[in-house]
């Protein structure tokens, strides 16, 4: 994060003390957004909605009618949650430009909390690109540099909050798509475990894979949003059992396997950075590795292409032409994978959590540096890392995409900058919907090197 | 909706991005799987992690 930023914790602190009213956070975001708008952080963003919402905030809380710890504090939305307020895009052409009357599960819990929604922001072009520069409103810029990406698909929440435009923000990871920005930005980010949060209302990429989740400023931020998040919808049958989330305190010896060798390539940089961090954490570190870790890759490519494609069937013969060049390849690769690559591909992903699950020696957080390298420049193509050179699209995933075929929750923390002044980022993968101790353990690691 | 238009054919550069990406895949995909034929457990069923340990 951006030194200077305030937290959602700290915001919340200062509308329960009056030092800020709803009114007054709302007006400063939209002049910061105006002031930031070479950022491209969003698609549309209305000064009149997000006031009124405010200053109905501000109205419930001197008549002491508060809804919710986050009563009048502005969350920014990735475009493919859908909002009755405004239009949902996907930043794709193929899309209509009217609001679809409908908030998404997690937006009417919002909403129902009194937040104040704040905009709807840039993402890849149906959240299926890793560096948010394939969007029809254009690529976003890393506030750190602006030639180099945010990384994707959130891209546009990563800027807003990297920037101190909101305190957070909302995003959706199918292959590292909230993990990928946040580490890119310098800020956290937040992949529940598969099944813990509705995705009623966040337009699919790939439904075995996907999860949405929060952006913010620190873990508190995160565990503040969660519980918003986390719980049953009767409308998301994969959540079905799911528990509602309660933040927990975590006291315990830490057991940490950090992963390395082949497949697990990372800059000399970055390993130093993530070292360092788990050096001086009290966890027990041990390093390990397995094998084939390529080959997950491509299985996990397998399943989210054909998914990709089943989805946008009807709307790639109706209307061919609204999808990106680039991305209508991928939908036509995606269909004509057959049903025994795509099968194969799912018994790989049940070897990789059973390798996990049973075959490494017993952990409580699993560790990979969240990119194996800094965010590459909006141009760049290959990236070299470790004695590889590697697509800069497959760099951006390299590690993040182990978390959606498993399912576990993950979380990605600032650690550092690297000599250029870009952001590093730590991933930490805990057991599946063991969300909240994954946190609590999280905060205590970071505890012993402290926030950058 | 913008641009709609049905009937596209694909230009001689996507259909060789198609080719390129099924290739990528299959060769990552042609590994030996041993018998594992239960969908991805986690996923489908919440709560069986770690019930051989």
């Amino acid at each position: 994060m951006l030194k200077n930023n305030k937290s959602l914790t700290e915001l919340s602190a200062a509308l329960a003390s009056g030092s800020e009213t709803s009114v007054s956070l709302t007006i400063k975001a939209l002049d910061k957004a105006e002031k930031l708008t070479y950022l491209n952080a969003f698609v549309v963003l209305d000064r009149e909605i997000s006031l009124a919402q405010a200053v109905a905030s501000d109205k419930r809380r001197s008549n002491g009618m508060l809804l919710s710890p986050i009563d009048g504090l502005p969350i920014a939305i990735k475009d493919n949650y859908l909002t009755k307020d405004y239009p949902t895009t996907a930043c794709s052409d193929a899309l209509p430009l009217e609001p679809s009357d409908k908030d998404a599960t997690i937006i009417a819990n919002l909403r129902a909390a009194g937040v104040v929604i704040f905009g709807k922001t840039n993402m890849d072009e149906w959240a299926f690109s890793p560096t948010n520069v394939n969007s029809n409103i254009g690529p976003t810029r890393n506030p750190y540099n602006p030639d180099h990406v945010t990384g994707g698909s959130s891209g546009g929440s990563a800027a807003a909050v990297a920037s101190g435009i909101v305190a957070a923000a909302l995003g959706s990871d199918t292959g590292g798509s909230i993990r990928m920005p946040a580490a890119a930005c310098g800020i956290y980010g937040f992949k529940p475990s598969y099944g813990r949060a509705s995705r009623h209302g966040v337009l699919p990429l790939s439904w075995t894979l996907d999860a949405p989740g929060p952006l913010a400023s620190s873990i508190e931020d995160i565990e503040l949003l969660l519980p918003y998040f986390l719980g049953e919808d009767s409308k998301d049958a994969s959540t079905f059992s799911s528990a509602n989330f309660k933040a927990e305190e975590y006291n315990e010896t830490i057991k940490i396997i950090h992963l390395t060798g082949e497949g697990l390539e990372r800059s000399d940089e970055i390993d130093t950075a993530v070292k360092k961090s788990l050096e001086a954490s009290s966890a027990t570190v041990t390093e390990a590795g397995f094998p084939y870790v390529d080959n997950y890759y491509e299985a996990w490519e397998a399943i989210i292409f054909s998914e990709a494609a089943s989805y946008h069937q009807p709307l790639l013969k109706s209307n061919p032409a609204g999808f990106s060049s680039g991305l209508r390849a991928k939908l036509e690769a995606g269909a004509q994978l057959s049903g025994l690559e795509v099968l194969h591909a799912q018994k790989l992903r049940s070897r990789l959590i059973r390798v996990f699950t049973n075959e490494l020696e017993d952990w409580d957080i699993i560790v990979t540096p969240t990119l194996p390298i800094t965010a590459p420049t909006q141009n760049e193509e290959v990236q070299k890392f470790g004695g590889k050179s590697v697509h800069a699209h497959k760099s951006m995933l390299w590690f993040c995409v182990l978390g959606n075929m498993t399912g576990f929750p993950c979380l990605t923390i600032p650690i550092g900058l690297s000599e250029a002044g870009l952001p590093i980022g730590m991933m930490l993968m805990g057991k599946p919907n063991e969300d909240e101790k994954l946190l609590a353990m999280a905060k205590e690691i970071e505890k012993s090197f402290g926030k950058y | 909706m913008n641009k709609k238009e049905e009937n596209v054919p694909l230009t001689t550069e996507q259909k060789q991005e198609v080719a390129d990406i099924l290739e990528r895949i299959r060769a990552g995909l042609d590994i030996p799987v041993e018998s594992q034929f239960e969908e991805p457990a986690h996923v489908f069923k919440p709560g069986v992690f770690n019930v051989k340990k």
